[in-house]
């Protein structure tokens, strides 16, 4: 009874089901396919085993473009959570010309990538960038984020934090919108002062919103591109090169589609353990808290 | 030991009066229920006394010391809302626990408590469930066990009851009256349906707009409202409440015109003549012979069992409700004659009407 239901079923489900399979399960086993080959231009794929795996996981620009993506995971979206969060706290206190506020954090999200980056090169341009002339009135080191490549790192740091805060703000800001005042008023009569209160009623109310605004932003980062790209290049010397960005120079740059391929099944596997690792320890800690 | 003063409360949100000075005593161990309809200010009143809200003109008095500016937490309370307020994470033992854990009150300590309060509330098999698991009924009594777990010496309820359904609503209202025998702690309830103002208070305030109507105990409310408002409040069915004139005062007695009729009735609170209101409760009219009457057609029967209440068009298209023992051997468009005795009419001055 269940088969033939599913029979009768099929032809309703079948368009979305070969959409799916065509736009992401072909290219994917596409990919697997590939990353067991050595192919390039105008030469036909031989199978090598996993030897592309081997030379990838071996290379030191992939360690060293792994440890960077890693450092700026870590680093970036941290610091983005702590400010989204700050930030949905003090929007929901209530601020003065808070509609304008609004509009003006969630613009990051509607500026094309392409001219952020170009925004932010300008504002931080080494000799005319109203920033670099303004550190340098207050007499502060101007970043050298063009040849110095820790100060590149904070560039990219930065930029990408402005870029997908309004991402997490609005996940936050709704989650905490959605907490009914009655439960601060119960616990202010408990005797709950703000800081406990924030811990003890906001902070795991808040766990599931900030746990999925975590696990996106693991994601999402894992996959930076634009924003490296854009602004260094990867450069200088290859020093701020992140996986996506090493991916991209084994495929386009040197042709060689088996790393790439291999490449981005790494960067499957390591941001799939990345984030589960977290949201579990992250799970485990909502569920005792308090 | 819990006595409660306010002085001269008022009470406005951006720019518009809620509260428009109230002055009330709360003696120690009372039950007093602030009652009246929808917007008259009677939840405001609680969070003021609660410490939620701020006091805008006026002084709250605890114990005889002015307490304003007193933080919710210092004020020995507990406050049970119409909502629960339940903290969606945490156990019903950890609920109820929570104050207690915020003044890190010794585990065992907590325990011990919490289960005290679980046992009175029978509540001890729910402790380590969640609020999403557990009945509305459920729920209301971890609220109170939440408070109860405090020790407060002032309770405030805010509509504990109004999102029950009317049989727990009865069982709940009983476990309530029974705290304050058990406890003798002052408590404060906030409702806008009179049948557990009249069960429950010691003293009810009605409220109306914002301004105390009139205080006093149940009964005293019942028999001796001070103003159509109570009148109409307090009683169920509504009071019949017919607009009337005085024409002449003599020492007591009054002479009004009924429908049209000259009668002559206790004066009560009119002291001049002029317009007035006639109120008469619908279980003062009756089937047997009285002294004043009103006739009329039967417009509505609804027969309860224990009594049959009856409405009755009266000549001029006024509506009088009556509430007649048994079931009354009555049929629709029937022409009636109800009774009433002298001591049954209520008489308030035109003016007093809030």
């Amino acid at each position: 009874m269940k088969t033939s239901s599913l029979w009768r079923m099929m032809p309703l489900l079948a368009p979305t089901q070969l959409l799916l399979i065509s736009v992401i399960v072909i290219p994917s086993i596409y990919v697997v396919w590939l990353s067991f080959h050595a192919s390039t231009y105008g030469q036909a794929a031989t199978f090598v085993g996993i030897e592309n795996y081997i030379r990838v996981l071996g290379d030191p620009g992939f360690h060293s473009a792994l440890w960077n993506t890693v450092v700026l995971v870590v680093v970036a979206v941290h610091l983005e959570l702590l400010i989204a969060l700050g930030m949905a706290l003090l929007f929901n206190s209530g601020l003065w010309g808070r509609r304008f506020l609004l509009v003006a954090v969630l613009a990051p999200y509607a500026v094309s990538e392409v001219v952020a980056v170009a925004m932010w090169r300008f504002l931080f341009d080494q000799g005319v960038g109203p920033i670099t002339v303004l550190l340098n009135a207050l007499g502060l080191p101007a970043l050298e984020w063009s040849y110095e490549p820790s100060h590149a790192m904070i560039m990219i740091a930065v930029l990408t934090i402005w870029m997908h805060l309004p991402f997490t703000f609005v996940i936050l800001y709704a989650a905490r919108l959605a907490l009914p005042s009655d439960l601060y008023e119960a616990a202010r009569i408990d005797g709950a002062t703000r800081l406990q209160s924030f811990r003890r009623v906001t902070m795991p109310l808040l766990g599931p919103a900030i746990l999925v605004a975590l696990l996106f932003r693991y994601i999402f980062a894992f996959r930076m591109f634009s924003e490296v790209w854009l602004l260094t290049g990867g450069g200088p010397a290859r020093t701020t090169e992140v996986v996506a960005v090493y991916l991209y120079q084994e495929a386009f740059t040197y042709s060689a589609f088996g790393p790439a391929s291999a490449t981005a099944w790494i960067m499957v596997a390591v941001s799939m353990l990345l984030a589960s690792g977290y949201i579990l320890l992250l799970r485990r800690q909502v569920k005792n808290a308090a | 030991m819990a006595r409660l003063k306010l002085s001269g409360i008022k009470k406005n949100f951006a720019g518009v009066d809620v509260i428009k000075g109230v002055d009330l005593d709360i003696e120690d161990g009372e039950f007093v229920v602030f009652v009246g309809p929808s917007g008259c200010g009677k939840s405001t009143l609680l969070r003021l006394i609660a410490g939620l809200d701020e006091i805008s003109v006026g002084t709250l008095e605890l114990n005889g010391k002015v307490s304003n500016d007193v933080p919710s937490r210092d004020r020995g309370i507990a406050m049970v809302f119409q909502s629960y307020a339940l903290y969606p994470h945490l156990t019903v033992a950890q609920n109820m626990g929570f104050s207690l854990s915020l003044r890190k009150t010794p585990k065992a300590e907590i325990e011990e408590k919490v289960n005290q309060a679980a046992k009175i509330l029978q509540l001890d098999h729910l402790l380590e469930r969640k609020p999403s698991q557990l009945s509305g009924g459920q729920r209301q009594r971890v609220a109170i066990g939440r408070a109860i777990v405090r020790q407060p010496s002032i309770f405030l309820f805010d509509e504990p009851l109004s999102n029950l359904d009317a049989a727990l609503r009865m069982d709940t209202r009983a476990e309530i009256a029974k705290l304050h025998r058990d406890f003798a702690a002052t408590m404060i309830y906030v409702t806008h349906d009179q049948v557990e103002a009249m069960t429950l208070a010691d003293k009810i305030v009605v409220l109306n707009g914002g301004l105390v109507q009139q205080v006093g105990a149940p009964m005293e409310l019942y028999e001796n409202p001070c103003n159509p408002f109570v009148a109409g409040f307090i009683g169920s069915p509504k009071m019949n409440l017919f607009e009337t004139r005085v024409t002449a005062l003599d020492g007591a007695m009054a002479t009004l015109d009924l429908l049209g009729v000259p009668v002559s009735v206790p004066a009560r609170r009119v002291s001049a003549p002029g317009a007035a209101i006639f109120g008469l409760r619908p279980q003062a009219l009756s089937l047997n012979a009285g002294p004043f009457s009103f006739s009329g057609q039967v417009s509505l029967i609804e027969r309860m069992g224990p009594e049959t209440v009856i409405n009755l068009l009266l000549p001029g298209g006024k509506t009088l409700i009556a509430v007649l023992p048994g079931n009354a051997d009555l049929r629709l468009d029937q022409s009636v004659t109800l009774f009433f005795a002298a001591e049954d009419i209520h008489l308030f001055p035109a003016d007093t009407k809030n």
